[in-house]
């Protein structure tokens, strides 16, 4: 039937046991595969679950992003506070198989801690930070060497692009973007993005692939806290500040300057000078604004306050003539003196000679209850209220445990403490006609794109004074920076000026009691005396070339005033006469160029005084800067800056050397290194080494 | 003409329909683990399941007693592939298994299943033993086994290797033995697993092996295929993903997702269902095996429908076994889900020969 070609004939079937054979395969084929099924069902149904979020968890990534940081801004739009990103770099330690070598690597490039940096990666976690915020260069380094499982990641970078000005009111955020001391912390709700959590693919390889697409980034971004501050002012008050205090070999010192009408902290100045870029090289006792911490005994500085209250009281008139006593006067067990020696003085001449005699008559006539409650109304003793926080009350004794001897005492500005904050305010009370004001730090907030979200209107606490009591307070203030005031060195040349200087013995805790020698010398006051503009408390702590306030710290006074006025566009009023021998010879030294705080050629026309019209300015080469330097240039050139981007500038619009004036717009664009257009790659060696190092002090500083 | 149309008229269909339909779920599967890579290589299989289907149709129209005659020089040709893949083979991950003729590569080891399979059925054909087999009348069995796995172990290929093994002990579970011979040779088995493990294994198979017994030993080493595969198997669930949706293929976790682990992807996506039912098509195909064994009109053709059945088994038991972590990870390919055109000949070839014994059976 069949064509077979075979020799031999095939063996027989042998049915029977086949059969059984087969059926003993089947059930051995059948076991098998029931265990192959029990074991799929085990994985895919038992444990689903567990590898259902393995799964997920290796491919699917909660990447928390947090928004932008807003950006603090003074009164005019400079920015004193901005976020930029910046490379950081981060492991996979389970994708690393060579931890050791990975390790010598990194330390090698990135100088970090050997036995930290191992131990994070033989944890065989997910994710390591090897080194945050390291500057582009750097980070082009570590993506050269391709170590398997090191990564970069752009993080924001908070710049202080005007270093230390202003440092202590702005205070700093952390690594994490998150404020930790001053304006920063304060207003962090404000600032700080909003965080929103991204789902990201990634690969075996560890890179995230973006899943959701646009990110409404200008509503999720921080908004802008608007200070009071005057970038401007801020500079010259640190600067003068500074000067003085290494001219009179003193121990340091605070400025205060406040806007009368207002309430608004124009500038806050102290020693030592706070760079918020590199906070951990700081002490944290740098970190505290200490206008508002610190407390001092204010001297002669309280008297227009006891005379202010004293008028407003009806207890004296300006007539009135009070007892020189000859200069030295026992009250009770206690001799008081007078420096300047008079048989007999009006109420204005108590403070424009400043008399310890007179102001403890004017305290008797008063009485303790009511210099108590005038006190209190100046608002010492309380907080002012500034949105800061940290702030410290001062103290003012309840008049019940006043004897006649505080009262005395109290007078001339012993056995009360009150911090500089609460100083300036009280005597802006005076300078705007008797309105106690809250401080004002924060004016408005703004979102990204601009708009006003909040603002924070000028606020008065209370009225202390009638408005002609402040005026004739103010006519007081205003004889003491006249020929015989205390106050001579504070006159500004073509203004006006109210003020009274203080020379308060600081308490020494080794004798028990006050010093002999250590002094705190103050002045404050304002200006115009008739249309106050600004109103100024100065300290100098410990002075040892000199010691009035009316030496001391009145000439500081002058030196912020004489370059702000202009600054504000106040006109001169008052015919600029010569000056008397000593005062011309100090206001000699004080004309000489000031060296600016920043040391960079060419921020000599943003310090000009004289250069509030905004000049017309060439633009520089930016191509290759990092961002901090941009935005300090951009601020130097008094343009507004538009920036896109992350890393080094590769693109720059208008190009090099085109004039620009105005408000006009500066475009840049950034790339990271690694992206940079290889028409431009040029741009990334155009950097100057000075900047360079700038940012690699900063980028040291992370912890 | 008359013959002819008699012979399709006993052909087997549901041999045929089980191949197509496993040929065609792998083309989807390969095409679901291309779209991430953006290759054709589900494109690549499919034209090999064509000439695959005409190799089946070639196998299974010449008379399958001709390969009886053929079995020594077949047997013989695939033992001299396998030295010579030693020497000119190309290599591979460390190991010469293949080959290489430009665009083409051919894996002896594949095929030499077929003619092992071929050699042993001829061989009990040829020495029958009703009273059953000794282990003396053995030896020539054990030299025709031993002489190919010797050299797929030098390749390095334990998969093969085993494949082998088992193949020819599937062959000889068909047969009867001797009582005092199958004592001997359980004894023999149990003393030379750890003989084999000391001087055969090496290195990267215990480890592989070590693997299997914890899972999380070594995750980035052996275990991390086992363990991603495990991930892939677990996370599908009862329904699966989806079609493409597979996440550890995708993202790059699973590698060799395209051929040894390729179930992997198809539980992730199809989840026990999908991977229950390709299981049980794969059990149909070797039911259909057994059963042209029980009707085979010869003891030759039973046999080689038996090492077929053994063929298929096995290779879905270690390479799936080998998915779900059952067993170690050894190379074996899943029969017609996997990529390649050297599984995919031997496996069509392997069916052809079914169909072709199935259409010459018996007929009561």
């Amino acid at each position: 039937m069949r064509r077979v070609n075979t020799r031999r004939p095939s063996a027989p079937v042998e049915p029977g046991p086949r059969k059984d054979r087969i059926l003993i395969l089947c059930v051995a084929l059948g076991l098998m595969i029931v265990s192959i099924l029990g074991r799929a069902f085990h994985l895919q149904i038992s444990r689903h679950e567990d590898f259902e979020k393995r799964s997920t968890g290796q491919h699917l990534t909660k990447l928390e992003v947090r928004a932008e940081r807003g950006a603090i801004l003074d009164r005019n739009g400079q920015s004193l506070a901005v976020s930029a990103p910046v490379p950081s770099v981060y492991a996979v330690p389970s994708e690393i198989a060579d931890e050791r070598g990975t390790t010598a690597r990194l330390v090698e490039l990135l100088g970090v801690e050997p036995n930290r940096i191992l131990a994070r990666l033989q944890k065989k976690n997910e994710f390591a930070w090897i080194e945050r915020q390291v500057t582009p260069a750097l980070a082009r380094e570590v993506e050269a060497l391709k170590l398997p499982g090191i990564y970069l990641a752009n993080e924001p970078r908070r710049y202080y692009p005007f270093l230390g000005t202003g440092g202590a009111v702005l205070g700093f955020a952390g690594l994490d973007g998150k404020g930790l001391e001053g304006v920063e912390r304060d207003f962090d709700a404000y600032l700080q993005g909003k965080a929103y959590v991204l789902d990201t693919l990634r690969d075996a390889r560890g890179r995230q692939l973006l899943v959701g697409g646009y990110l409404p980034e200008d509503q999720l971004s921080g908004s802008t806290v608007v200070t009071t501050l005057d970038l401007r002012i801020q500079e010259i008050a640190e600067r003068s500040l500074m000067k003085q205090v290494a001219d009179m070999g003193a121990r340091g010192g605070f400025v205060v300057v406040m806007e009368p009408k207002t309430g608004d902290i124009v500038a806050f100045a102290q020693t030592p000078v706070f760079n918020p870029n590199v906070f951990t090289e700081h002490s944290p006792g740098d970190w505290r604004n200490r206008p508002i911490t610190d407390t001092l005994e204010p001297g002669s500085t309280i008297k227009p306050f006891l005379v202010a209250a004293a008028l407003d009281a009806g207890k004296v008139t300006p007539e009135t003539i009070l007892d020189g006593h000859k200069g030295a006067w026992q009250f009770g067990r206690k001799l008081i003196k007078d420096v300047h020696a008079v048989g007999s003085m009006t109420t204005y001449e108590v403070v424009q000679f400043s008399s310890n005699i007179g102001a403890v008559q004017v305290g008797q006539r008063l009485g303790k209850e009511l210099y108590h409650s005038y006190l209190r109304a100046f608002g010492f003793g309380e907080p002012t209220g500034i949105d800061m926080a940290g702030e410290v009350s001062g103290a003012v004794h309840p008049a019940s445990k006043w004897g006649q001897i505080h009262l005395a005492t109290i007078s001339y500005g012993y056995g009360l403490s009150v911090t500089p904050l609460q100083m300036a305010r009280a005597m802006a009370a005076i300078a705007n006609g008797g309105q106690l004001m809250r401080p004002r730090i924060v004016s408005e907030i703004r979102n990204a794109r601009g708009d006003v979200l909040e603002t924070f209107p000028p606020r008065i606490t209370r009225r202390v004074l009638s408005e002609a009591t402040a005026k004739q307070i103010g006519q007081a203030l205003h004889m003491v920076t006249l020929k015989g005031g205390t106050g001579g060195r504070a006159v500004v040349p073509g203004f006006k000026v109210a003020g009274k200087t203080g020379t308060a013995y600081k308490v020494d805790p080794l004798l028990g009691g006050y010093s002999h020698t250590k002094v705190a010398s103050s002045f404050v006051g304002f200006v115009p005396a008739d249309d106050p503009r600004l109103v100024m408390y100065v300290l100098i702590d410990e002075p040892t070339k000199a010691q009035y306030g009316g030496v001391v710290a009145a000439p500081v006074f002058r030196m912020i005033a004489q370059e702000a006025l202009p600054h504000l566009g106040a006109r001169a009023t008052e015919p600029i006469v010569a000056q008397t021998t000593d005062e011309a010879a100090h206001a000699e030294t004080m004309t000489v160029d000031e060296p600016p705080l920043v040391l960079e050629p060419s921020a000599e026309a943003w310090w000009n005084p004289a250069g509030s019209a905004v000049a017309r300015v060439t633009v520089p080469d930016l191509r290759g800067a990092e961002l901090a330097s941009v935005v300090r240039q951009a601020a130097e050139l008094g343009v507004d800056l538009e920036v896109t981007g992350a890393g080094v500038v590769v693109e720059q619009r208008p190009p090099t050397g085109t004039v620009l004036g105005g408000r006009d717009t500066l475009v840049v664009k950034l790339a990271l290194p690694g992206h940079v257009q290889p028409r431009l790659a040029h741009a990334d060696n155009a950097s100057p080494p000075s900047e360079a190092e700038e940012l690699s002090a900063g980028g040291g500083a992370t912890p | 003409m008359n013959r002819a149309m008699a012979g399709v008229a006993r052909l087997d269909w549901s041999l045929i329909v089980l191949v197509l339909l496993l040929g065609a779920v792998g083309v989807l599967n390969l095409q679901s683990t291309s779209m991430s890579s953006g290759s054709n290589i589900h494109m690549k299989q499919f034209y090999w399941l064509i000439v695959g289907a005409f190799a089946m149709i070639a196998t299974a129209v010449v008379d399958y007693r001709h390969l009886d005659r053929l079995s020594p020089f077949l047997y013989g040709g695939a033992v001299v592939l396998l030295a010579l893949v030693l020497g000119i083979g190309k290599e591979i991950n460390g190991s010469r298994r293949w080959f290489d003729f430009g665009p083409v590569s051919v894996q002896p080891s594949e095929l030499s299943k077929l003619a092992v399979i071929a050699m042993l059925a001829s061989w009990f054909n040829r020495v029958p033993r009703p009273a059953g087999y000794t282990l003396r009348d053995l030896m020539p069995v054990a030299g025709i086994l031993a002489m190919p796995m010797f050299l797929i172990l030098q390749e390095p290929d334990l998969g093969h290797t085993l494949m082998l093994m088992f193949i020819g002990f599937s062959m000889l579970a068909y047969e009867k033995f001797d009582r005092r011979s199958s004592v001997t040779l359980l004894t023999a088995a149990v003393i030379a697993t750890p003989l084999m493990w000391r001087f055969v294994l090496r290195d990267y198979q215990k480890d592989r092996i070590l693997t299997l017994l914890d899972g999380e030993v070594d995750r980035l080493g052996a275990g991390w295929h086992a363990l991603q595969a495990r991930v892939a198997v677990g996370s599908g669930g009862i329904f699966g993903k989806g079609h493409g949706l597979g996440t550890q293929v995708a993202g790059g976790f699973l590698p060799e997702n395209h051929t040894d682990f390729v179930f992997a992807n198809l539980a992730e996506e199809h989840g026990l269902i999908g991977a229950g039912s390709v299981l049980l098509v794969y059990l149909l195909l070797v039911v259909g095996a057994l059963r042209v064994a029980s009707h085979a009109r010869d003891k030759f053709g039973g046999h080689v429908a038996v090492g077929v059945a053994a063929l298929i088994f096995w290779q879905v038991f270690m390479n799936i076994g080998m998915v779900l972590n059952l067993l170690p990870v050894t190379g074996v390919t899943l029969p017609l889900m996997s990529y390649g055109g050297s599984s995919v000949l031997t496996v069509m070839v392997a069916i052809g020969l079914l169909v072709n014994i199935n259409v010459r059976r018996t007929v009561f």
